[in-house]
């Protein structure tokens, strides 16, 4: 029969071939010497499929060498070697033709013990040994039972495969030679060649290699290819979960530099209760043993009883990156429960916590807010002369904080949820958020008490009396004047030792609280100042004449003047030299305070329709509330908007924003009218992981234990 | 980079206050007598013997780029230098170092020998993790076997070339990125031994990585 009678019958040799399928005399010899010669007769096979090879792919690799001496074994002895207690790793799968089984290469490497077992004489030897000592009786019944090559035969095949069997080294590469380079074998079949070739060139580098040295390896891929890379299998999951690593990508994201964030990630690690955990987190996800000497070669059989397997251990780092990622995500697409319809339609997007609506003051204007994210307290103040304190989780109110005899125009919230509010009855009051007791009534101010500065235990207020006072919470005493300004003071700041002011007198100054004296007098401002910030170095200051105002707090020089605005800057936040500046001219800039140089202004076709009444940002986000009634998320790098977090349907008829707090995960907005279309309420949105349900398959396997810890706190530190 | 290091030293000079030229010019020309020492120290040959014992020659100043061989070569204490030419090949002692791996080992060093030191003080590890290789180095290490690769690598590992190791870890990493998991399976030939159920939960824990950012 003629060898090119069929392509099939080619393609058939070529799988013969490459499969090991070559030395009849084998399978009859019961000796190991006849093995051992059957071995060597499977060399010269290895060598003839090089060369073939060599002319298919253009560049051959050793490996071959080493992979068709096993398979060559496991086909004629793959009882035997099974036995041979070796064979637990193997699936056997059916060759074409008379081939019983043959086990891929990557299987036969994991017999070996290591799987980096890389010399070929290393693993003559191992092959040799495994034949020797297995049964010959296996051997024997392998003959019987298995159809031999020569004995079918019905197409020539076998006659074939014989010759070429019976062939050296030499006549076997040529024979290889003239198969694959000659007209014989089709483009198709050379290609049916490779792809038997090929795979046993591949390797999975991250098992193979040394732990450290896979982590390395992996510790350049970003979050998301290591999320992907860690579905890959079962070791690089385990890999993938590095919790130093993961550190690295927190860090990375600068999540480890938000204080709040950090709270808000760590919140379980921070309150203590569980010290084991923060010991164990050091070293979190050693390995058993190391990763190439056990299971965690690339193709082992998943039923095969396995060597200790390193253990899963979820990283900490990698939940928090998790949860930071998904909280991020709420804030960008989480659905709002007055969306709710159209969130049923898209299915991938996420469906927030209830919106809380917190009504109380009547038909009164909210004049100031504060929000305790640690705590979950809210503190609104009120033209209704009360205060009241709100719970950020259940919504109810709490407190109604009563006794001042005019309306309530700053507040300030400490850590300890102490609240301190300032009146237009010229008096400060001093409550307890929890018990809605007024500690201390502050007088002394012969006006309005219009804004306020906390540090640690002192308060330092300011008025239209043109005065600043500071008082010591505690004790309830007037510590210091700050006497100077010719004009109401709008606005303060306060480190403990400086106080920066801003007033109507289009005056800064700069005092030290200690010595009651006025360091510097920032001169240039051509109207009313009415926002301030200060970080101890910088001093900010905007103003009605539109400018903002960088000043060196320490020399009392002007640094930058901000050009741009065209009204009234109402709100600012300087976060290290990023300032973001809200304006009534109803747009939102964002400058660097280094060189002066405005980055991005938050405008365009969905930009604010009115004035901004408030802002809040942080690495990522930009929040901006208005009078025209929503409140806007906007990307902090690109300036761009990203959506509404709240419109309200009275916007543009008398519906306002009029203050927003927000925290890593929760914003609280002040909404409401002057002219009754809109009731007075507070809206708390809540951006946090809702969906803590995650599955428990086998409780014996610890890559989806999660932590019961975990379970037992309701309010999550969770996966998604 | 001559250019770059007279400037550098120029700035540090200002800071302490010494007379600038003199200064300079001395930094300079130490800086200069260095380069040529490496220079020198390269022309000698030194041989590294694979642990399948084959036997191959590499500038001085390039098989230092190993630590391991740099550690080796100061254990031996010699003061001349042209001395160790002489000597027996060092035997590199790992199975990782075969004959091909050491061979494309030491046509890196060859090739890396005079590279500026990595700076230890690198800013953003962010940053040197996602520069892109040279175009050198990516030829280089575009090997379609990946045994040999996997050679290259864990023989550099051993040996202690940064380097290298950076080049190999990349390159893998580039293979990787962005592909899913069963283009990878596919292609390092991995079987996947996750159950439906826990492939399922895998994705859902990281169902953000598939929204857009």
């Amino acid at each position: 029969m003629s060898l090119c009678s069929g392509t099939a019958v080619i393609t058939d040799c070529l799988v013969v071939c490459v499969t090991g399928e070559c030395e009849p005399t084998m399978a009859t010899t019961d000796d190991t010497n006849g093995v051992n010669n059957g071995i060597d007769n499977t060399y010269g096979d290895d060598n003839g499929l090089r060369s073939a090879s060599v002319t298919t792919s253009g560049g051959n690799k050793r490996d071959v060498t080493t992979q068709l001496i096993h398979r060559c074994a496991d086909h004629h002895n793959s009882t035997a070697i099974k036995r041979a207690k070796l064979g637990n790793a193997c699936v056997a799968t059916t060759a074409q033709l008379s081939t019983p089984c043959a086990c891929t290469a990557s299987q036969s490497r994991a017999v070996s013990s290591d799987a980096i077992q890389r010399s070929t004489q290393t693993e003559d030897i191992v092959c040799d040994m495994d034949l020797t000592n297995s049964n010959c009786n296996s051997i024997a019944n392998n003959k019987h039972t298995n159809s031999h090559p020569c004995d079918g035969g019905d197409n020539g095949l076998d006659s074939w495969l014989k010759t070429f069997y019976n062939w050296s080294h030499n006549e076997r590469i040529q024979a290889l030679d003239s198969l694959v380079s000659s007209d014989i074998c089709e483009v198709q079949q050379i290609r049916h060649l490779l792809t038997l070739i090929e795979p046993q060139l591949q390797r999975d580098f991250i098992s193979l290699l040394p732990k450290e040295l896979a982590l390395y390896v992996l510790s350049f891929l970003d979050p998301k290819d290591l999320l992907r890379a860690a579905q890959t299998c079962r070791y690089w999951r385990i890999l993938c979960e590095d919790n130093l690593m993961w550190r690295d990508k927190c860090r990375e994201e600068r999540l480890l530099e938000d204080n709040e964030t950090i709270v808000d990630l760590f919140k379980r690690r921070l309150s203590g209760s569980l010290e084991r955990r923060r010991s164990s987190l050091l070293r979190c996800s050693t390995p058993t043993s190391p990763p190439h000497s056990n299971s965690c070669s690339p193709k082992m059989s998943p039923s095969s009883p396995v060597s200790p397997t390193p253990t899963f251990i979820r990283s900490e780092y990698k939940i928090a990156f998790l949860r930071q990622k998904t909280i991020e995500y709420n804030w960008r697409y989480g659905v709002l429960s007055t969306e709710k319809e159209s969130a049923t339609t898209s299915g991938r997007s996420r469906l927030l916590k209830e919106i809380l609506y917190l009504k109380g003051h009547d038909d009164h204007v909210i004049t100031c807010l504060q929000f305790n994210p640690a705590s979950n307290l809210i503190v609104s103040g009120s033209d209704d002369n009360t205060l009241k304190v709100w719970s950020s989780e259940s919504g109810r109110c709490l407190r109604t904080l009563s006794g001042h005899t005019g309306g309530v125009w700053s507040s300030q919230l400490s850590p300890h949820d102490i609240i301190i509010s300032g009146s237009t009855d010229r008096t400060l009051k001093v409550w307890s958020a929890l018990d809605g007791k007024c500690l201390h009534t502050l007088y002394g101010h012969t006006s309005t008490v219009r804004c306020m500065a906390l540090h640690e235990d002192q308060v330092v207020s300011g008025s239209r009396d043109a005065t600043l006072r500071v008082w010591d919470i505690e004790t309830g005493e007037c510590c210091h004047v700050l006497v100077g300004h010719v004009a109401a003071v709008r606005c303060v700041q306060f480190n403990g030792k400086l106080c920066v002011s801003g007033a109507y007198d289009y005056l800064v100054k700069v005092w030290d609280v200690v010595s009651e004296t006025c360091l510097h007098t920032l001169e240039g401002h051509t109207n009313r100042v009415y926002s301030l910030q200060f970080d101890g170095q910088h001093i900010v200051s905007g103003s009605l004449d539109t400018s903002i105002r960088v000043w060196s707090a320490t020399a009392g020089t002007l640094k930058h003047t901000l050009i741009g605005h065209q009204s009234l800057t109402s709100g600012m936040q300087l976060r290290g030299h990023t300032l973001v500046s809200g304006n009534a001219d109803s747009t939102v800039k964002v400058w660097d305070i280094n060189t002066g140089q405005c980055l991005q202004t938050l405008s365009g076709p969905n930009k604010h329709q009115s004035a901004v009444t408030c802002l809040q940002f942080n690495s990522r986000f930009v929040i901006t509330s208005s009078d025209d009634g929503t409140v806007k998320l906007w990307d902090l790098r690109t300036g761009e908007f990203i959506r509404n977090l709240v419109s309200l349907s009275s916007g543009g008829s008398g519906g306002v924003v009029w203050r927003i707090r927000a925290s890593n995960t929760k914003l609280v907005c002040a909404v409401g009218s002057r002219n009754g279309t809109e009731e007075t309420k507070l809206l708390v949105l809540d951006f946090d992981v809702v969906d803590n349900k995650y599955i428990k398959y086998d409780e014996t396997d610890s890559m989806f234990d999660m932590e019961s810890e975990f379970d037992a706190n309701r309010d999550n530190l969770i996966l998604l | 980079m001559n250019g770059e290091y007279s400037l550098d030293t120029t700035e540090g000079m200002a800071a302490s206050g010494d007379p600038p030229t003199n200064n300079a010019v001395d930094d300079y020309d130490a800086e200069e007598a260095l380069e040529r020492q490496r220079e020198e120290e390269n022309k000698i040959k030194i041989k590294l013997k694979s642990f399948e014992g084959g036997v191959y020659e590499c500038g001085l100043t390039a098989a230092k780029m190993s630590v391991m061989v740099a550690n080796m070569l100061d254990a031996l204490q010699e003061t001349d230098l042209t001395k160790i030419a002489t000597r027996e090949p060092i035997p590199l002692q790992n199975d990782a170092v075969t004959n091909k791996a050491l061979e494309k080992i030491v046509e890196w060093v060859d090739h890396h020998w005079d590279d500026p030191p990595i700076d230890p003080d690198f800013d953003d590890e962010k940053e040197r993790r996602n520069e892109e290789l040279s175009h050198w180095d990516k030829q280089f290490i575009d090997i379609a076997d990946q045994g040999e690769l996997f050679d290259i690598i864990a023989a550099a590992n051993f040996m202690d070339i940064k380097g290298l190791v950076e080049v190999g870890a990349k390159h893998i990493c580039n293979k990787i990125k962005g592909k899913s998991c069963t283009e990878v399976r596919e292609m390092l030939k991995i079987h996947n031994d996750f159950t439906p159920e826990e492939e399922a939960a895998i994705h859902k824990e990281n169902e953000w990585i598939y929204a857009k950012d």
